[in-house]
């Protein structure tokens, strides 16, 4: 067409762009939409974004609980503390457990006393009493990644930047 | 399961008039994210009944809007599914009922047309989870004609005109009570669920018709005690009865409590009117203590005791405390409410404080502005 001389023309694109193709753009991306003023506003009643909503009451905040910048969906019960976290669905945190800096996707049960920091976490995981999943970002390992359907034990300790795909259910196993 | 379902909307509008002024009893909201209809409907779809009848009266457009074509219960059908039956519905039936005897008389099409053997009929006026299946073999088991449900409870603050039930042998009633008023005893409370043959149903509406009836409970139940079967069936689950403003704040409460909580949605099992929101935001500022919230919020301040449905804005440095904030409505700043009921998309601006008290939560209209 330019070597016809047709007239083409670019438009720049202003708004919010995210292209997510790696763990840490989709981590990026989540954590985009936390903060008082997020660089991506998902509660924009003029831009709705239309998803599945799931079938499921809606969340409950127990006595104790923290819930500090942090997106959280319905059928979650948290009774531990949340901080600059994202929940799916239907995400049982426990009492005494810690949520930081992560992604925690729908049905995932996180028992008493447990920690996650800096990780992504699949679909319907069990993480076991006192575990401790992910290193806190300054330790520069990268994030934490759990797959779907994996059980952690209790006291299972996850090294940050490790990728699980299969059940540990005893240190070092 | 072969049995038919009839829901009255309408029926205990005056339980809660402050909520039901502008809608039925069926469409007022409750729990976070539901309306009172979504109890009956449910629990009908959940024990294998696939016809609904909805018999409104005034005031049904939220209740339209909300049930739709009946999709998210189940209920869009080519065959049966969800039917609307509004007054004035049928040929000869022109005047606006007052007792369920007379609005059963304005459907006797909807119950001649249908081929299913039994009846089920619920009023909104109760939030609980039950299976109709399971009454119904305890209704073939007993031989009964007509099956009553009732729970065994005392009457809560305020609750005015119960039927109770005195019960005989086996559970069969033998003696049915209209009582003003309660007292401090358990009493074996009438849920409003019945349960019968629906050619039964027939034959006593088309009595109440050529010989003018008006009463079901008084002219027909009570007075054929010894010439029927009728038999209670204990409900023991969880049950809230919204008798009245103070019961209806008390049950949105009751929620908050673990087990009341999950023996209601244990299962997932409520279905309601999906909406696509996004899911709530807690600022950094927030502070949230033993409550129930819906999708959609944005919150920034302090919530406590409470029930917040959804799409609420909640502005930093306010405290909302035991109160139900029903949806789209916005606090701003360094407001504190206490022992409220907020209705649909009010407006508090900032720095205001509202207090009731829980034995007399204070109400505050659908829309307005303070």
């Amino acid at each position: 067409m330019l070597n016809n001389g047709e007239k083409m023309m670019a438009y720049e694109f202003s708004g919010y762009w995210k292209d997510v193709g790696t763990i840490d753009s989709l981590y990026e991306a989540n954590m985009d939409l936390l903060g008082d003023s997020p660089k991506f506003d998902i509660t924009d009643s003029s831009w709705k974004i239309q998803s599945r909503s799931p079938l499921a009451p809606p969340h409950y905040i127990g006595n104790g609980a923290k819930t500090v910048n942090s997106i959280i969906m319905s059928g979650c019960e948290i009774f531990g503390d949340v901080e600059n976290s994202v929940l799916a669905s239907s995400v049982i945190v426990k009492k005494g457990a810690v949520v930081k800096n992560s992604i925690i996707m729908a049905d995932t049960v996180i028992v008493e006393n447990a920690k996650i920091e800096y990780s992504i976490i699949d679909e319907r995981c069990t993480i076991g009493k006192g575990a401790v999943i992910g290193e806190e970002k300054s330790m520069k390992k990268g994030i934490s990644v759990l797959g779907r359907d994996i059980c952690i034990g209790e006291n299972v300790k996850v090294e940050g930047g490790k990728i699980v795909d299969k059940d540990i259910v005893k240190e070092g196993k | 399961m072969k049995a038919v379902g009839i829901i009255f909307s309408n029926i205990h509008d005056n339980n809660v008039p402050e909520l039901a002024r502008i809608r039925t009893l069926g469409s007022i909201p409750f729990g976070g994210r539901y309306r009172l209809i979504d109890f009956p409907l449910s629990n009908m779809v959940n024990s294998g009944i696939d016809t609904v009848g909805i018999i409104t009266k005034n005031n049904y457009q939220s209740l339209m809007d909300h049930v739709g074509s009946g999709k998210d219960w189940d209920l869009a059908r080519k065959d049966g599914g969800v039917i609307l039956l509004p007054p004035y519905g049928e040929l000869n039936n022109n005047t606006l009922y007052n007792t369920r005897l007379e609005a059963l008389k304005g459907i006797t099409n909807f119950l001649f047309r249908a081929d299913e053997d039994y009846v089920v009929m619920t009023d909104c006026d109760a939030v609980l989870r039950i299976n109709y299946a399971e009454i119904l073999e305890y209704h073939v088991r007993n031989h009964a004609d007509i099956t009553l449900v009732y729970k065994k409870r005392k009457a809560a603050p305020g609750e005015l005109n119960e039927t109770t039930f005195d019960l005989g042998k086996n559970n069969r009633i033998i003696g049915v009570n209209y009582k003003k008023e309660l007292g401090s005893e358990e009493e074996n409370i009438f849920t409003n669920i019945f349960i019968m043959k629906r050619t039964l149903l027939q034959n006593i509406v088309m009595d109440s018709i050529s010989h003018n009836k008006n009463h079901f409970m008084a002219e027909v139940i009570a007075s054929n005690l010894k010439s029927l079967n009728i038999y209670g069936y204990e409900h023991k689950g969880f049950y809230a009865g919204i008798s009245s403003f103070q019961a209806y704040y008390d049950s949105n409460l009751a929620l908050l409590d673990e087990k009341n909580r999950h023996e209601l949605f244990g299962d997932r099992s409520v279905f309601t009117k999906i909406r696509d929101s996004a899911p709530t935001k807690y600022g950094n500022s927030s502070l949230i203590k033993n409550s129930f919230i819906a999708d959609g919020c944005e919150i920034y301040g302090e919530v406590e005791n409470s029930i917040i449905f959804r799409n609420v804005k909640v502005g930093r440095g306010t405290k909302i405390k035991n109160s139900i904030v029903m949806q789209d409505t916005v606090l701003g700043e360094n407001c504190t409410i206490d022992c409220i009921v907020v209705d649909k998309n009010v407006t508090i601006t900032d720095r205001k404080t509202l207090s009731g008290s829980s034995n007399h939560p204070f109400y505050l209209g659908k829309g307005i502005m303070i």
